[in-house]
């Protein structure tokens, strides 16, 4: 299978800050599209830079040709050793996917990567792996025609923590609404804006994290 | 023109008296159940019929026979309400039967000595198939409860020398009900009813209460009643005009005169702000309020702790109170809420009859505040529009306590989208363009709104449109109004007529 993406992907900086601590980085090469959504953990001006150095680093690593795992690894050594979470680092997903219908996923430390496949939740398996005291999930599957993939930050999920909801707005609750707004002819870039708007109303218009959303379609 | 009830407690009626109303409220209930059992038939063919019914139509069922045999009843003094009454029942089971074919016709009074008979009948039903058990159960428990119970008495006109009237003793500030109850066989001789009291009539004048010749025929109890009824009475003094019809009704052994009163206009507050008041899935209500840009300015909950029977008065205190606070126009859902696709959650949740029923007393405890009767609009899909951009599908309804829009994001608890829809639904109004479509012709181009019954033709390579605004305004000014029978065409043009731009009211679209 020949696929076409499309990726978008945006962040929304937190109320009354002054730096956006996540970054969003789409490469497309002649393979297939590439992107990192780095969330830097911690708050401060140093992980905000540590998410802005995982994201320097993936291109430069992908510009050399280098596989995704490696490059995850290379990020996870660019940080603070792990074990400690009050000290700033940056979480991270990398996404690739080739034109020839595969995906790889790499994350550590956001949340699970959402599949629909024609606007219905598929699954996705990944593995564990601990290096340097972070742990590294990863995953390869193939993608059909019409599959969605959305990856947020850590903020989107605290979204609903101020409001009066029994179930929370979990992943749970994000993949259900990117099922109910997926359509055959609406892009990545209404689905990533779309999130980043529920997100940012869910805290009253004043989010207290930054948002982050990265999504990908496939087509043929 | 906007009623209430006042509920005035006869105060301590002696047994003499009480007697006598036992006994009119009986022969009032056996005298309408004879003229409902008797034009049964006429009634049903009429409700067969389809032909248009006026109350006229009804009074003149009861033919001279009937009138006599009404007399056998002892229901001289409140012959005229028992017609009334008779056709406004008729009326109303009419109307359901068309809608319904399987409503039942109206019991008033079921005698003990008939019991057996309506049990039989309900036994009868149900063995023939033609009610299930749920339905033989509920009819049984019906006519159980219907045994010997009394019809409430109508008094059908507000008069001093007939039906009812209030009395009131300035000196003592107390207030007493004058109630025609007994016939010329059954009146009384007495010296004074009125000894020690200065009562004067609630009429124009407030003419004195005097011992007149002959047998009396009617009673005067003392009233005893709340606060807010007081007040409402102090208005009755200096506007006698106020008080209309009643009903003498019994509840627990004690006796109530059941007053319909006029509410005063009065000047009406402006408003600053919009309230849309919606039912909550968690019992209660849930209200929203904006400005009148539509920016949203706060919302809550109104739940309230109260008897059954008092709960909808009591929630409805409160929407008063805060629609009163903020100068609000208080914005409702028409039709009881039918359609609103409600999340419920709870089984305390108002039932679409009890909101029916709170926005009919909202309509005069609102203006009482001074405050604008409420503006119901359509409640259909208002539980998955979007309140931002007016998106309406079921897909935006993520789960039944979560609301995000998948046309503009907005996201909220599903439970207060009903509410803010409702709060900007006038402003929505207010803003929403009327659309004239634009067809392209041979040479030509067509402007048109079915609605208004409007059309214009332009030459197609014309660049301003200019003409096309001046022969709709020309249209419009033709039109006078005069077309109350079309409320959707009647809205349009008074839209438009109220714009100081035209051309910022009309909306063209090419088709």
């Amino acid at each position: 299978m020949t696929a076409r993406i499309d990726a978008y992907g945006d962040c929304v900086s937190q109320y009354g800050g002054k730096l956006c601590g996540d970054r969003i980085e789409i490469v497309r090469s002649e393979a297939g599209v590439t992107a990192i959504l780095a969330d830097g953990r911690g708050g401060g001006a140093k992980a905000a830079m540590l998410a802005s150095l995982a994201v320097k680093m993936m291109s430069a690593m992908l510009a050399r040709g280098e596989p995704i795992e490696e490059i995850a690894d290379m990020i996870v050594e660019s940080q603070p050793a792990g074990g400690n979470e009050s000290v700033d680092h940056s979480a991270f997903t990398i996404l690739q996917v080739i034109y020839s219908g595969t995906i790889f996923i790499s994350q550590m430390e956001t949340p699970d990567v959402i599949l629909l496949r024609r606007g219905k939740p598929a699954g996705l398996k990944t593995e564990r792996k601990t290096w340097r005291g972070r742990i590294i999930r990863s995953g390869i599957s193939n993608v059909r025609e019409a599959d969605t993939i959305v990856a947020v930050g850590n903020g989107m999920l605290r979204a609903g923590a101020e409001r009066n909801l029994k179930d929370g707005w979990t992943l749970g609750r994000i993949s259900a609404y990117m099922g109910n707004a997926w359509g055959p002819r609406v892009t990545a870039e209404k689905l990533a804006r779309l999130l980043l708007a529920a997100g940012d109303s869910l805290f009253f218009g004043k989010p207290k994290d930054d948002l982050s959303a990265l999504v990908f379609r496939v087509h043929r | 023109m906007a009623y209430k009830t006042l509920m005035l407690q006869l105060y301590r009626p002696s047994g003499r008296k009480r007697a006598w109303m036992d006994r009119a409220l009986l022969r009032y209930s056996r005298a309408l159940q004879m003229l409902l059992a008797r034009f049964e038939y006429q009634i049903d063919a009429l409700a067969e019929s389809g032909a248009k019914i006026s109350q006229r139509k009804l009074l003149a069922l009861i033919d001279k026979k009937a009138g006599k045999d009404l007399n056998e009843f002892h229901v001289q003094p409140f012959k005229d309400s028992l017609k009334i009454e008779f056709a406004s029942l008729a009326a109303s089971y009419i109307e359901q039967k068309r809608k319904n074919p399987r409503a039942r016709y109206p019991l008033a009074y079921l005698d003990p000595a008939d019991y057996r008979a309506a049990v039989s009948r309900c036994i009868e039903r149900f063995e023939n198939g033609e009610t299930g058990r749920r339905k033989f159960e509920s009819d049984c428990s019906k006519v159980i409860e219907r045994t010997g119970r009394l019809r409430s008495l109508y008094f059908g006109r507000y008069a001093v020398n007939r039906d009812y009237c209030l009395l009131y003793d300035k000196f003592k500030d107390r207030f007493y009900a004058k109630l025609y109850l007994l016939n010329s066989l059954d009146g009384y001789s007495s010296k004074t009813v009125t000894s020690g009291l200065s009562l004067r009539y609630l009429a124009k004048g407030m003419p004195a209460v005097s011992n007149q010749a002959g047998k009396k025929r009617y009673v005067i109890v003392p009233l005893a009643f709340g606060k807010r009824q007081y007040e409402d009475l102090k208005k009755a003094l200096e506007n006698p005009g106020l008080l209309h019809t009643a009903r003498l009704t019994k509840k627990k052994g004690r006796y109530y005169l059941m007053v319909n009163m006029q509410c005063e206009p009065a000047p009406v507050l402006s408003t600053t702000s919009t309230m849309g008041v919606s039912r909550s899935p968690f019992g209660g209500l849930n209200y929203t309020i904006c400005d009148h840009d539509g920016k949203f300015l706060k919302h809550g909950r109104i739940a309230e702790q109260a008897a059954p029977n008092q709960i909808l008065y009591s929630l409805c205190n409160r929407i008063v109170k805060t629609a009163w606070e903020n100068r609000s126009q208080v914005i409702l859902e028409a039709n009881g809420g039918k359609n609103d696709r409600m999340p419920l959650r709870d089984d305390r949740c108002l039932s679409n009859g009890q909101y029916a029923a709170l926005a009919g007393i909202l309509k005069y405890k609102l203006p009482e505040k001074r405050l604008p009767p409420p503006v119901e609009v359509s409640a259909n899909g208002l539980f998955f529009t979007c309140p931002r951009c007016s998106n309406r599908t079921f897909r935006n309804r993520i789960s039944s306590e979560l609301f995000a829009c998948i046309e503009c994001g907005y996201a909220s608890e599903a439970e207060w989208i009903g509410s803010e829809n409702l709060a900007g639904r006038l402003i929505k109004y207010q803003r929403d363009k009327v659309p004239l479509t634009v067809t392209k012709q041979k040479d030509s181009l067509l402007f048109y709104n079915r609605t208004l019954g409007f059309e214009c033709t332009l030459p197609q390579n014309v660049t301003d449109y200019q003409p096309m605004y001046d022969e709709l305004s020309r249209y419009l000014r033709d039109l006078g109004g005069a077309f109350q029978n079309d409320p959707k065409k009647y809205a349009v043009w008074k839209k438009l007529c109220r714009s100081p731009d035209l051309r910022a009211a009309v909306r063209l679209i090419l088709k």
